[in-house]
């Protein structure tokens, strides 16, 4: 049975005109978690709240059994974050910040740091980090996160803006992480692709709430799109409808159950969908 | 917490050529005074540094967003705030080391009394320092580094109008000044000392308070 190392529940954390509301989910061991929304949906609010940078207005969040807020330095003892940018000073080279983060942490483990600098061909020494780029940066976040041989990983945004190939060797070690049912990641991010690629579940928020937290290989294989013209949308039955968008040229629905839609609906075209869909069709189209 | 005070102890180094230099023009305009005063002057520096240095790691923690990544560490809140504090005590610490070593130095030759005044006048000094950073540290934490400069400046520079006005009151030299009124009790010192570390005290429960509210 999938132990789970991250419960979220009712979540809630109120700002001026902004609400996270009652946002619940869970991150099991073993498992990659795809954490996707709009700008400004709350994935960060929710990993901070987490990690308890800020307080919370109500749910609860627990972390390998534990309450983050009331064991919150022993939880993030066992947490690794790579935030969207880089955040150490930049007249540090990597192997100062591994000197800093080895007094911050019980478990760290210099070795592992200066193999991990080594495997992404970071100097220890002679570069500082303002002399890095952007996919250096992000790697010696990785490595910063990984060192103190954390069970869970968060990642907010961690690879964007880098290139396919940098991304890709992002996505390796990621997996490589996950080997056991000890590890797990909840993974923001806007490029679904790496997440149909390496994620377990992925978790939709939208303005705030969870829109659905779903096994990511049924969202790809058993939910699909409807593609018609305005005037068919009326033959559609409501339960079969998740989310519609209405272009200029075409209307698509999106369906939970892509082949009894393919079967009830034999002259429209029923098609596969992706996560960049998904989103798209519930950010901007009308959920039902 | 450890950690978060080597970080900023290795910031203080990397620019102790900044230091270094604003020491070497320092140490020029000490030539022409007396060796009481060039211990007192030494030790009046190292306090200014202990003041100072607090300020600029702010700064570069700013320019970092370093604060969004320490508070995903495993240190709790006041910890954060503490090492700014005991980093600023460090130098007063050091300047206190320093002032006073070069007090028993230039004691030599002078009377025990002249080298023991000199010692208690850069306590006293450090006091003032202590003070200073019990009030800039609040408003570094509340106001953020840019607005909290100005107003630092603005306290010191009022600070150091009073103290010019009252010297030039008296006609005596800084030194003379602080010993005149520290020595109007024996208790006056311990009194002074006792309300400065009060003072410091609730600086830092109002600092943890203003920082552990950030982003509410």
């Amino acid at each position: 049975m999938e132990q789970e190392l991250l419960l979220v529940d009712g979540l809630t954390k109120r700002y001026g005109s902004f609400t996270l509301d009652q946002v619940s989910f869970s991150v099991p061991g073993g498992s990659i978690v795809g954490f996707i929304g709009e700008n400004g949906a709350g994935k960060t609010t929710t990993l901070r709240l987490i990690l308890d940078e800020i307080p919370r207005d109500g749910g609860r969040v627990s972390v390998f059994g534990r309450d983050n807020r009331e064991q919150g330095s022993e939880v993030r003892e066992e947490i690794g974050v790579v935030f969207d940018e880089c955040h150490f000073h930049e007249m540090f080279t990597p192997g100062e910040i591994g000197k800093i983060l080895s007094r911050c942490y019980r478990c760290w483990d210099g070795e592992l740091y200066r193999s991990l600098l080594s495997r992404f061909a970071l100097p220890e020494k002679g570069k500082r980090v303002k002399e890095l780029s952007r996919g250096m940066k992000m790697k010696l976040g990785i490595a910063a996160a990984l060192a103190h041989h954390p069970r869970l990983l968060l990642l907010d945004e961690a690879t964007s803006g880098l290139d396919p190939i940098v991304r890709d060797e992002m996505l390796e070690l990621l997996q490589e992480f996950v080997g056991d049912e000890e590890h797990a990641i909840l993974f923001s991010s806007h490029i679904t692709e790496d997440l149909e690629k390496v994620a377990d579940y992925i978790v939709f928020l939208h303005k705030g709430r969870v829109v659905f937290s779903e096994q990511k290989d049924t969202l790809l294989y058993d939910w699909g799109v409807i593609k018609c013209g305005q005037a068919d949308l009326s033959r559609i039955d409501r339960e079969d409808i998740a989310a519609v968008k209405s272009g200029a040229f075409e209307t698509r629905v999106l369906t939970k159950n892509r082949e009894a839609a393919a079967r009830k609906y034999r002259d429209l075209t029923v098609d596969h969908t992706s996560l960049e869909e998904i989103m798209v069709l519930y950010g901007r189209g009308e959920e039902q | 917490m450890k950690g978060i005070l080597y970080k900023d102890l290795l910031l203080a180094w990397k620019n102790m050529k900044y230091l270094l230099l604003a020491f070497a023009f320092f140490a020029l305009a000490l030539v022409s005074q007396s060796p009481q005063s060039r211990a007192m002057m030494v030790g009046m520096y190292l306090c200014l540094v202990g003041v100072l240095t607090p300020l600029y790691t702010f700064s570069y923690d700013r320019a970092a967003r370093w604060d969004v990544y320490a508070r995903s560490l495993p240190l709790k809140r006041w910890q954060i705030v503490l090492s700014k504090y005991l980093l600023g005590v460090l130098f007063f610490a050091c300047g206190l080391g320093l002032g006073g070593c070069l007090a028993v130095v230039v004691g030599f030759g002078s009377t025990a009394a002249q080298a023991g005044q000199l010692f208690a006048s850069l306590a006293g000094m450090i006091l003032v320092g202590l003070l200073i950073l019990s009030i800039e540290l609040p408003v570094f934490y509340r106001f953020g580094p840019e607005k909290a400069r100005l107003i630092i400046i603005l306290v010191i520079f009022m600070l150091a109008s009073l103290l010019g006005a009252s010297i030039s009151f008296r006609e005596t030299e800084g030194i003379d000044l602080l010993l005149f009124v520290l020595n109007q009790s024996p208790v006056l010192p311990f009194l002074f000392a006792g309300l400065i570390v009060f003072i410091g005290i609730g600086s830092f429960f109002l600092s943890v308070r203003i920082y552990s509210k950030r982003g509410e």
